[in-house]
């Protein structure tokens, strides 16, 4: 190996240990809750059917299949849906979606980054739920707590 | 590939056109490798085409769908590039049917499911290394350095997959494949390709056993020793992640009927530990074909959790090739000038590899 490759490698590792580490502390968060449209018909669903309808499997409820929408808006409520309710990490969920969508065992859940575009889904599909953190914001916008998915204890 | 590229193009105006008339929900996703690797070699190594002048070659872009079209039917299909190529391709493009709760039939352009991480080789953010050890994902290099994987396949795949609770292990998930068709590789087409698989996943660990058969055919070559002949491939392989503890490990045997030269073992063994948003890890890759031809290669790499779906990787490799015995090479001509994975013979009985990437999934 030569000086450049190795002057190369030590600035990576020194440009790898300054970027910023943003750990999720659960501890310091709120109830994380499954939510519907207000109106939705939809009852308290078992944390073992939400895991099967976030891995993309097909969950009947009251002759609906539930669509389940997979809240990105920030990556900390992501990562703790991830460990609280699917128990594995990201690349853990990606590669199980992954293969269960290659294998036509399941439809991947739609994706979203944008509050508006995921309430406005959530308003128009009796049968979508996703999971938030903001529940004093409820009324506001609509939604009904379907299942308590954790308490927001470690 | 123009046939691929308009079934890529018709698979998405129909789904459109369907997004349009019936509501249909289809989601998107993809991935993007950014990738830079160097070598101490003016050799080329692999496809990926590294050596001392650097290369992009990891560099690498996919773009998938799926639609649920009711009625248990569902569509899928990506385009992508692969590592050193120029071109896009549809890497896989399949519809599937749900025939009960546990039984599955997919046709169309298949995903190799054979490997440990065949499914998603090319989706760097699902692994934890830069490029899979190549002691068995590299890829038909050349006429007669057989691949112990396969990228994709057209045919037909029947998947039976059941959930065991057990009170003491919680619940299994485990399922059963079986499939045939053809494939097309680099150098050597695939035919009357059919095979098992068995595979087991309990939380983070998953278990695996395949058995895949295929008639080998060599492009451009109509003298080489194993055309027409029978290549017979077991693969068992296993990965978990327990306290932080990541652990990959894979062995691969593929026997050519008539052609013992070309008979090749292959595997590698991966250990990290998963320190938050790190992962520090060591792989040892082999691969030894009868013919003397072969590798080790030593890996130490980092990983670092940039998003929920994206991270950082660095790698440094060190690769020591060995060329195919001179007994070899006056039988089989076409093993001359081989050595490991590199293009030709390097000077260097050690090559180093530096590479770094960024790999995102969206």
């Amino acid at each position: 190996m030569n000086d450049w490759m190795r002057l190369t490698i030590l600035q990576f590792f020194f440009a790898l240990a300054i970027i910023p580490t943003g750990l999720v502390n659960a501890n310091e968060t709120g109830a994380l809750v499954l939510v519907a449209n207000v109106d939705s018909k939809l009852g308290e669903l078992s944390l073992r059917d939400v895991r099967k309808a976030y891995l993309g499997s097909r969950v009947g409820v009251n002759e609906t299949v539930l669509v389940p929408l997979v809240n990105r808006i920030d990556d900390p409520l992501y990562e703790i849906f991830l460990q609280k309710v699917m128990f594995m990490s990201s690349q853990a969920y990606q590669r199980q979606l992954l293969r269960h969508f290659l294998q036509g065992k399941g439809q991947r859940p739609a994706e979203y980054r944008d509050k508006s575009d995921l309430l406005d889904h959530l308003s128009r599909n009796a049968s979508a739920v996703t999971y938030i953190m903001w529940t004093e914001e409820l009324n506001r916008l609509g939604l009904k707590v379907v299942t308590v998915l954790w308490n927001g204890e470690s | 590939m123009t046939y691929l590229k308009n079934t890529f193009l018709t698979v998405s105006f129909v789904l459109l056109a369907a997004q349009k008339t019936m509501a249909l929900e289809i989601v998107w996703g993809g991935y993007l490798n950014a990738g830079f690797a160097v070598s101490d070699s003016a050799t080329l190594y692999r496809d990926t085409e590294i050596d001392d002048r650097g290369s992009f070659g990891d560099t690498i872009f996919g773009l998938n769908m799926g639609a649920d079209l009711g009625e248990e039917l569902k569509l899928a299909a990506q385009l992508a590039t692969h590592p050193g190529g120029e071109n896009i391709e549809v890497d896989w493009a399949f519809a599937s049917y749900r025939l009960s709760d546990t039984l599955n039939v997919a046709v169309g352009q298949l995903k190799y499911p054979g490997n440990l991480v065949s499914e998603y080789v090319d989706v760097g953010y699902l692994y934890p290394w830069i490029r899979p050890p190549q002691g068995v994902y590299s890829h038909g290099h050349s006429q007669f350095r057989t691949s112990l994987t396969l990228r994709s396949f057209r045919g037909v795949r029947l998947l039976y997959s059941n959930l065991f609770d057990s009170k003491s292990l919680g619940g299994i998930d485990y399922d059963f494949q079986f499939y045939a068709g053809a494939a097309n590789e680099n150098f050597i087409t695939h035919d009357k390709l059919l095979g098992a698989l068995a595979t087991a996943s309990m939380g983070q660990m998953r278990l695996l056993l395949g058995y895949n058969r295929s008639n080998l055919d060599v492009l451009e070559n109509p003298s080489a020793p194993m055309n027409g002949k029978y290549m017979e491939m077991l693969t068992v392989g296993a990965t978990a992640e327990w306290s932080g503890l990541v652990t990959y490990g894979e062995f691969v045997r593929s026997e050519t009927e008539d052609v013992v030269m070309q008979d090749t073992n292959g595997g590698y063994l991966t250990l990290g530990y998963r320190f938050n948003k790190l992962l520090p890890h060591m792989t040892y890759s082999f691969f030894d074909q009868r013919s003397g031809l072969g590798q080790r290669t030593w890996t130490l790499g980092l990983r670092k959790e940039l998003t929920s779906a994206s991270a950082l990787k660095i790698e440094w490799q060190r690769i020591k090739p060995k060329a195919a015995s001179s007994e070899s090479v006056n039988e089989i001509p076409m093993l001359e000038g081989l050595s490991g994975l590199f293009q030709s013979v390097p000077l260097e009985d050690k090559v180093d590899v530096f590479s770094i990437a960024v790999s995102i999934l969206f």
